[in-house]
Parts: C-alpha cells; structure tokens; sequence
C-alpha cells in the first residue's frame, strides 16, 4: 500500500510526514519553488500556489475545462501543490477535480476547501460534497469562508481533524474585511491557517493579523495578491523598473509576489490565473532574493505612486 | 453597514466574459435549430397582434409563458447555474414569469395587446424589434462569433426585455406585476454584464429604461383616454 503524507499525518505522525518533503512527487527544494513551513504541523508547502475564483469557474465547457486542466498541468510541473477553492467558486472544484483527475495528481496536491454556509449543521455534509468534487481523499485544509458562521463550522472542522479526516483548520477573510473578528478568533481558537488579502496596495494586515500569526504559529495563505488582476493590468501599462532585476523579478506579477512572500509571517499566495506562463511565472517569483525592508517599502511606495 | 459599501459589483460577478460567451455558445450548439424557431414564434406573435387581436389576447401570453419557462429550465436552470450561484433563484423567478401568462391565457380576457399598428412610431418599432429580431446581431456585430447570439425566448437577456416592450403596449392592469421579474432581470443581468465588460451590456442597460419609460407613457395616455368625457 501506497503510504503518502496524508496517511502519516492521519496517524499523527507529523515529522514523518515534514520527511516525506512536499505533497508533490519528486519535488525537489533545490530546484523548485521556495518553500515554507505550516508552523503546526511542520508540513512544508511551496510558497506561490493556485487560487481558483473566477478562473476555474468554467462549467462544464469541455474546451476550458481542458484548458484549466493545463494551467493545472504546468502550475505542477513548476514544482507548485497549494490549491485552493470553496463552494461559492461555482463549478471550481469540479473544474479542480477534472484536472486532477485527468493529471492522475489527487495524491500529491495540497488541497485547500471552505465551509461556506449559514446552517450550522451542514459543514460537514457540504465538506464532503465538495471533497468528492476534487476527488482527494481528504482536504488538507479546510476553511470557514468570510467567517461564516465560524463558531458552529470551527467546532465541526476541529472534529474533523481530531478524527483524522482533516489535517489543517483555517478561517478566511478577504478584501480587508472583518479584520477585528479575525484577530479575536486567531487569539481564541487553535486554528492552523487563516487567509487574507494582502499585497502592496492592502497593506492594513501587517498591522496585527500578520504580526500575530507570527506570534501564535498560524501559517497565512494571501489572497487577491493581485486585487483580482487588476492591480497587474494597471500596471502592465508601466515600465518595469531597474530594481526589479536586484530581487530577480521579471515582471511586475513576480515583483507583487516576491513583495508578499518577503513579509515572513505569509506562509503561501495563491493567485488565481487561466494562463500558463502566467502560472509558471507567478511559481517562479517564490524563489530567492525576496527583498529586504527598503527594497519592500520601495515597492510599495513606487506602486502606490504609479 | 459599511462593510457592505465596500464591495463593488463586481466583487459578485464569479465568471469571465469568455466563460460566459461559451455558455451560449454551448447552448446554442444543444438546442440548434430552436433559434429558428423562436424567431418564427416571435413573428407570429407581432402578425397576430397586428392582425388577429382577439387571438392574441390568448396566444402572446401562451408563447411568453412557454419561453419562460424554457429559459428557465433550458438555460438558467441546466446550464448558467453551473457558473453563477444567482441563476438557480433566477429560474425560479423565471417559471413563476412563465406560470404566470399561462394563467393568465386561461382568464377570459387573456392578455391584451395593442400594438400600434398604422401609425407605429419608429421608436416603438425599435422597442419591440429589438430585443424579438435583432439582439441576436449583436455578439458577431461586435466581435464575438455568431455562435454565441442570443436569441428572445432562447436566452434570458432578450426575452425579458422582449416580455417588457410587448407588455408596455399591453391594456392589462396586471402588466405592472408582469413587468416586475423582468425588469428586475434586466437590470440585474446588466449590471453583471458591464462588469465583464460585454457589449450587449450596454444595449440592455440602454434599451431597459427606454422600454420602462415607454410603458409609464402609454399608461397614462391610457388612463386619460378612460377618464376623458
């Protein structure tokens, strides 16, 4: 029998599992992205992976969905495993299961899900709806969306984890919303990860939500590093600047990216793409140099002011 | 509160244009041929309303009915469901639209319809013309393939907005209530659509007021003519 991270983890046995290295096949640290540890469980993930709202969005469109299959193809083939989605990303998941399905990759992704819903009492049944969409066998991490109904979902995924049908709890927020109600339940409640937006532009998380999950050893996932694209398409339009090439950034993406992933609480990004060599690029900026504190307030100073 | 003035619209829009294009084209390609159709259906309504009104009382509100109702299961329910998470309360509101004309073909009156024949402006031949015959010509008149035209009583867009010039020349008192699902819609879908940046987003948000406009216009000629000595 074939025993990979997940079983070990099951079985509690964490730095079994850190062994095993990323939940890729033949992934290799040297080669491939940079990566990080979830301070909890010691799990060690790359640090760009893929987010799927909008862009994974595609029903049952044969063509798109082959189309994401190969985004999903070459996002793997750079040495990516982090992918994220929920049950408001319409038909997401079953575009993310097509893929993996297709790729033979259900083993080696770490798969990130939500909790999205009012009823108290239908966390876990919409769970496993949508685990049977990826079709994984279990969730690597399991969110309550927006904050949703987090008490009574918190309770529901913590249960999971502590059956072992669950490896990582994570709440999630985004657009800079609800920060307050973030930082109470990181303080109160044992959770693994949250998710939130954060870029050069949304800045208000290093305030405390990111200090703080430094401070508790609450891995962070960042969405929106593109304020949904169009921070990158505003600045398509400008010169990429001289700087750029001290940090190894090709592109004002990589430059966004390797500004996020330099803040060292920030665990992941998971930007959303439907193209190739923009995933293949987006992988490529988690890698060194990461830029040091004037190189990251230069960044931000010279995005705000274009 | 606050939090709420925060999101954009398009923070709810789940899908691309390109996305959304392929889902007509899709559609289109399942039901081929029924494009055909709807187009005779929307001819022969304006014939009968022009030349059999005492039919049309009865046949408008069963050929509306019946388009509801395929939208709603054909398209909103079946198929843009998949990619928007409001189209399953859409299909609902939609076959309730649809629930509704047929019942209202059962009543003695039926629906009334009166268009202005001899003397029908140019501006009231567009309102109906429209969103019946020509909103079809819009994605290949604007660079999208000819495959993914919408069609009235095929796709949502065209028939609610069809539904609402037939209604703004309709003698029912109930047109008000009939007009409320579909113009909730077009003001819906349009919104979403100029998000996504799709031109027949401006054609609905033009042609939406315009028809709303007309149908507050003839209600009150209507009401003066009743209320004249």
């Amino acid at each position: 029998m074939k025993t990979n991270r997940r079983d070990l983890l099951k079985l509690g046995v964490a730095a079994g599992a850190a062994a095993l290295g990323p939940l890729r096949v033949g992934a290799q640290e040297t080669s491939g992205p940079l990566m990080r540890s979830i301070p909890s469980s010691d799990v060690r993930i790359p640090a760009v992976g893929l987010g799927s709202w909008i862009t994974f969005n595609v029903g049952d469109d044969p063509v798109l969905l082959a189309s994401c299959a190969d985004v999903m193809e070459a996002f793997f083939a750079a040495g990516g495993t982090v992918i994220d989605s929920s049950p408001m990303y319409g038909s997401s998941q079953a575009t993310i299961g097509y893929g993996l399905e297709k790729l033979n990759r259900s083993d080696d992704v770490f798969a990130a899900d939500k909790v999205w819903t009012r009823d108290s009492d239908a966390g876990a049944s919409q769970l496993e709806l949508s685990r049977s969409r990826w079709g994984v066998p279990d969730f690597d991490l399991a969110q309550v969306h927006n904050l949703l109904a987090w008490e009574p979902h918190l309770e529901t995924l913590f249960a999971m984890k502590q059956a072992g049908s669950l490896l990582h709890v994570g709440i999630t927020t985004s657009h800079g919303r609800r920060h307050g109600e973030m930082e109470a339940i990181m303080g109160s409640q044992p959770i693994d990860f949250v998710q939130l937006t954060y870029n050069p532009v949304d800045r208000e998380a290093e305030e405390r939500l990111l200090p703080m999950a430094r401070e508790r050893g609450i891995a962070v996932l960042v969405n929106r590093p593109f304020r949904g694209g169009s921070l990158a398409d505003h600045l398509a339009r400008e010169p990429l600047p001289d700087w750029a090439t001290d940090i190894g950034a090709s592109s004002w993406a990589q430059i966004i990216l390797k500004y996020i992933l330099s803040h060292s609480a920030v665990t992941c990004a998971i930007p959303a793409t439907t193209r190739i060599d923009h995933v293949q690029e987006n992988v490529r900026a988690a890698s060194d140099p990461l830029p040091d504190e004037a190189m990251r307030q230069r960044i931000a100073d010279h995005i705000r002011s274009v | 509160m606050n939090e709420w003035l925060s999101y954009r619209l398009s923070d709810f829009v789940m899908f691309s244009a390109r996305v959304y294009e392929r889902q007509i084209e899709l559609y289109n390609r399942e039901f081929a041929g029924l494009q055909i159709l709807a187009l005779c259906l929307a001819v022969t309504m304006i014939w009968i309303c022009l030349r059999r009104p005492t039919l049309a009382n009865r046949i408008v509100p069963v050929i509306l009915g019946l388009g509801w109702l395929w939208v709603a299961w054909s398209f909103l329910w079946r198929r843009y469901a998949e990619i928007n998470l409001l189209a399953e309360y859409a299909a609902i509101a939609f076959a309730l639209e649809g629930a509704a004309f047929l019942v209202l073909a059962l009543r003695k009156r039926g629906v009334a319809v009166q268009l202005p024949s001899a003397s029908m402006s140019s501006l009231a031949l567009a309102v109906i013309a429209l969103p019946l015959f020509f909103y079809p010509l819009i994605a290949p008149l604007t660079g999208s393939p000819i495959a993914a035209a919408e069609f009235f009583l095929m796709t949502p867009d065209p028939t609610a907005l069809g539904t609402l010039a037939i209604l703004a020349f309709s003698g029912t008192r109930l047109r008000w209530l009939l007009m409320i699902a579909p113009t909730l819609w077009c003001a819906l879908s349009a919104a979403m659509l100029w998000t996504l940046d799709l031109p027949s987003s401006r054609v609905l948000a033009a042609a939406l007021p315009v028809v709303l406009i007309l149908a507050v216009v003839r209600g009150l000629r209507r009401t003066s003519a009743a209320s004249s000595p």
